[in-house]
């Protein structure tokens, strides 16, 4: 029975992604997609130059490609991390990519237009979590506290720049600030996909190999030091390939919350915390539930709903549910 | 001898009463405002704080009643950059910007009325509790435009000068309005005007659907009853504009439409109908100007023997007194 | 043969909290570390395990100069097992001993068939095999000791330290699981070195013992001619009286 969930959850973006480029405001037939795509891979029926041809390939696939790869680096990074600070209630945003990603983008809107704002949103996010490092090592020894502490100040550091920058700008420009840190896929397109499929790789084919260590830094930091596990060097490695992941996903789409928090608890939930199991079912969970999310955002009403709303609004009640029901197995000694 | 007293009685009483006929008349003027608050100004207005539709200063010629403007008024209103140029005296001091106003800077100024736009309310309840009245606008129709001109007129005793603004502007919609005004439904163009971002779009409410409702064109924003609203780029290829108009103060152009192949296949992008308006506020005289740039540009056929800069040329000269090449300099697009 | 020399250790700024304790523990035995609270047993254990890296003085392991070696190579010839606890995610019984293999598998790879072997038979040695796929979390205290303990077997190494392994468990599985590490240095010849504060279980189940008091060591020998009502006085301020009973010694407490 189990073995089927875990067999499910791990095709499970296959579908949903599938069914996902045949949801959209402009109505395709399901044959005429379908033709689209074998016309693509194989170029027999010569559909090149029509409007549903660039709908499914150059809007809806890079669409719900992005939104998968976003998914993957979120919610896998989320696990990771939770495993790393021992401590169910981690999301990927802790040690202020977050807060960094935001600031690129501002100063980006606000003053420094010429440079890409991707590249921009990347490079705050990354020099945050260094920011986060450096001081929490000022006592001499990094320790999870003081790294939660540091991201704490960081995160909050980066937001009150952000204010500043906001306030400075006029109201057009804040708008669009506002509105990149919602986070959204509307102006998803094939460079963005190529891009965050270079930066999430890098980061998360690592995370990937390494999850088993995983279980044991999750049992303190003394005991895995006793087995025989440099945790101060592996520490390093999967929050420096955790960050390389979550920052290109979020220059990319802005800042989507609750996904990377929420993914692992469901897949915990059914799987158990073996990271051997757990890593790469987030990894496939969290793409499918990210295109999920996408797809409602975009199809449920005319407009186009910021895709970090919809997460949102799923994951409170989803938070409550999992208090109240779930507690104790799922977050042993934290009931 | 009683005869002189009498007249000089006379002269005193004539010179009296003719002496109150030449007082200005001070008068109450109650408004009611966007946020239905009725607002009690003592009219001729003084001086006034205003923090949005600069326009209004010179067409109405109230330099000498403004106390305090923006400080985006430069950014936004190339018309009062080019007064100011030229004039540096009539530069007002800055009070902050309509979202963030700085309170002691209104106080220091000491206004008869703060007109701002209706962005935050707090922001209004709170002036209106340091005893400064306030009058918040907002503009949504063609209409709601014109009694903003009347009141501006009204406020500053200006009524006069309001009237023939709004005479100039309708100068212009009759002009567009004698030239579309037979285009059959079926070929009234359809059109979508993109705002910040290429996937944000004017819907129904506002003086700019009224201006494409005017020049005979369909918005197809209109479907959607709000001001603005976010769509996916799949929904303005389902309506398939025929021309695409961008906000003259938008962060990008036609040729990021043009350059982006998801965009390729609308018909206003394949016959390169794509056109970005001067970044003009249309909460303004110059909005009879944007509808006639629109139609231009929307029925080009109708209106071949329509000189624009020549058209606008005039219009600037009888309604702000400042030639249309003179503020063009200061244009950003 | 793990012999200690001359262990000093002051935390920081307080005074010397370990003076110079020297002793030697055998293969195949258990030696163990008695004395009251406060005595300083635990950190002479946690320097010895590496948890403690500062210390004065040299361990060596078959000749071997320890002190200075980094977690792998340590974590071949040291195995720990802690107190029970609760983690904070509930993983299986068979997955927390396989963590047992943790120096052996590379860090970009995971557990292979070898190390699952290891760790069934850990899980078999030490009784548990029948708890292998239930959450640690649900079994109870005397059970998740020896899950520990199977752990620390699937580690392969030549020395298990134990700090005060039975402490907080009840009546019946302080006996199994001090029953079980006897076993375990037996028959896997293995050097064990034990925590104790309770006389009476170094009694029972330690061939061994090294006696400390305040910071000190105060006898070394085999556990039966070292423990006498004298020592005991001396170390806990409490008069026993020891009887011999079936061949074990029982040191009852004089009220």
């Amino acid at each position: 029975m189990k073995e089927i969930k875990i067999f499910l959850i791990f095709i499970s973006p296959l579908f949903i992604g599938w069914f996902a480029l045949f949801l959209g405001a402009y109505k395709i037939s399901p044959f005429l997609i379908i033709k689209i795509l074998i016309d693509n891979t194989f170029h027999i029926f010569h559909l090149n130059n029509t409007p549903e041809n660039a709908i499914v390939i150059d809007i809806r696939l890079p669409r719900v490609l992005l939104a998968g790869l976003v998914g993957i680096a979120l919610s896998c990074t989320g696990a990771v991390l939770q495993g790393i600070f021992r401590n169910p209630l981690i999301d990927p945003y802790i040690l202020g990519i977050s807060s960094g990603a935001a600031f690129g983008c501002a100063i980006t809107i606000g003053f420094l237009g010429f440079i890409p704002l991707q590249v921009n949103a990347f490079i705050f996010a990354v020099l945050a979590v260094f920011l986060t490092y450096s001081i929490a090592k000022i006592h001499g020894e990094i320790t999870k506290l003081s790294l939660i502490l540091s991201g704490i100040i960081v995160s909050a550091f980066f937001t009150a720049l952000v204010s500043i920058i906001k306030f400075l700008v006029d109201p057009h420009k804040l708008q669009a600030i506002v509105y990149w840190i919602m986070g959204s896929f509307s102006l998803a397109d094939w460079s963005k996909v190529k891009v965050a499929l270079i930066g999430i790789s890098i980061g998360i084919i690592p995370l990937y190999f390494m999850r088993w260590r995983l279980n044991v830094i999750s049992m303190g930091e003394e005991e895995a030091k006793a087995l025989g596990v440099d945790v101060k060097k592996e520490r390093l490695l999967f929050i420096g390939f955790s960050t390389l992941a979550v920052a290109t996903a979020t220059s990319v789409s802005g800042i989507i919350g609750w996904v990377g928090l929420m993914v692992p608890h469901l897949v915990r939930m059914v799987v158990g915390p073996d990271h051997k199991l757990l890593i790469p079912l987030s990894a496939t969970a969290g793409a499918s539930f990210m295109i999920i999310a996408d797809t409602l955002a975009r199809s449920l009403t005319t407009f186009d709903i910021p895709v970090g709303i919809i997460t949102a609004l799923t994951g409170a009640p989803f938070f409550v549910y999992l208090m109240k029901y779930k507690s104790k197995e799922v977050w042993g000694k934290h009931a | 001898m009683v005869c002189r007293t009498n007249i000089k009685i006379l002269i005193v009483c004539f010179i009296f009463l003719v002496g109150i006929k030449e007082a200005p008349a001070t008068s109450f003027y109650i408004i009611v405002d966007k946020l239905g608050r009725k607002v009690k100004v003592k009219t001729p207005v003084k001086r006034a704080i205003i923090v949005t539709s600069y326009e209004i200063i010179p067409a109405l010629n109230i330099w000498n009643q403004i106390a305090g403007v923006s400080r985006w008024v430069e950014e936004y209103c190339d018309l009062y950059k080019a007064f100011v140029k030229i004039d540096p005296k009539l530069k007002k001091p800055e009070v902050g910007t309509g979202t963030d106003l700085n309170i002691e800077a209104i106080l220091k100024l000491n206004p008869d009325v703060v007109i701002i736009w209706t962005y935050d309310v707090e922001v209004i309840k709170f002036l209106e509790k340091k005893g400064i009245t306030v009058i918040g606008i907002y503009p949504d129709t063609l209409d709601d435009l014109y009694n903003l001109i009347n009141m501006y007129g009204k406020l500053f005793g200006k009524e006069k000068r309001a009237k023939r603004v709004i005479e100039k502007m309708n100068e212009i919609f009759s002009l567009i309005k004698k030239r579309v005004s037979e285009i059959p439904l079926q070929k009234r163009k359809k059109v979508v005007y993109l705002l910040t971002k290429p996937t944000t779009i004017s819907c129904k409410i506002g003086v700019t659907n009224d201006l494409i409702e005017l020049i005979n064109a369909i918005n197809l924003g209109g479907e959607i009853k709000k001001r603005y609203a976010d769509v996916s780029v799949e929904k303005i290829i389902k309506w398939d504009p025929d021309i695409i108009f961008i906000w003259g103060n938008a962060g990008y152009d036609e040729s990021w439409l043009y350059n982006n192949s998801q965009w390729k296949f609308i018909k206003a992008v394949e016959n390169h109908k794509v056109y970005k308006l001067p970044d003009w506020s249309n909460w303004s005289p110059r909005a009879a100007l944007l509808a006639l740039y629109m139609a231009i540009k929307t029925y080009p056929e109708k209106f071949k023997d329509i000189n624009f800069e020549k058209i606008a040329n005039k219009f600037y000269k009888e309604v702000f007194g400042i030639s249309y090449y003179e503020v063009k300099k200061y244009e950003r697009n | 043969m793990l012999k200690v020399k001359n262990i000093c250790y002051s935390y920081k700024n307080k005074k010397e909290v370990l003076k110079n304790i020297t002793f030697s523990a055998k293969k195949g035995q258990i030696t163990t570390i008695l004395g009251p609270n406060g005595s300083g047993k635990t950190t002479l254990f946690k320097c010895i395990s590496g948890l403690l890296p500062d210390y004065k003085g040299e361990v060596e392991f078959d000749g071997k100069l320890i002190n200075n070696l980094d977690f792998k190579e340590r974590a071949k010839i040291f195995s720990v097992v802690p107190q029970e606890h609760t983690p904070p995610f509930a993983y299986l019984v068979f997955d927390v001993v396989l963590m047992g293999r943790a120096n052996y598998i590379g860090i970009f790879s995971t557990p292979k068939k070898e190390d699952y072997k290891i760790a069934e038979e850990a899980l078999e040695f030490v009784g548990i095999k029948h708890l292998k796929d239930i959450p640690y979390t649900e079994i109870s205290g005397g059970e998740r000791q020896l899950v520990l303990i199977a752990r620390a077997l699937a580690q392969k190494a030549p020395v298990m330290l134990l700090d005060e392994p039975v402490n907080h468990l009840d009546f019946r599985n302080q006996l199994e699981v001090l029953k079980k590490i006897k076993e375990i240095a037996k028959d896997r010849n293995i050097t064990v070195i034990m925590t104790l504060h309770d006389p009476n279980l170094a009694c029972l189940f330690s061939d061994y013992a090294v006696i400390v008091n305040s910071g000190k060591k105060i006898a070394e020998g085999k556990t039966s001619e070292i423990l006498t009502e004298e020592l005991i006085k001396k170390l806990y301020k409490v008069r026993v009286k020891i009887y011999s009973l079936n061949g074990h010694r029982i040191i009852c407490p004089l009220i």
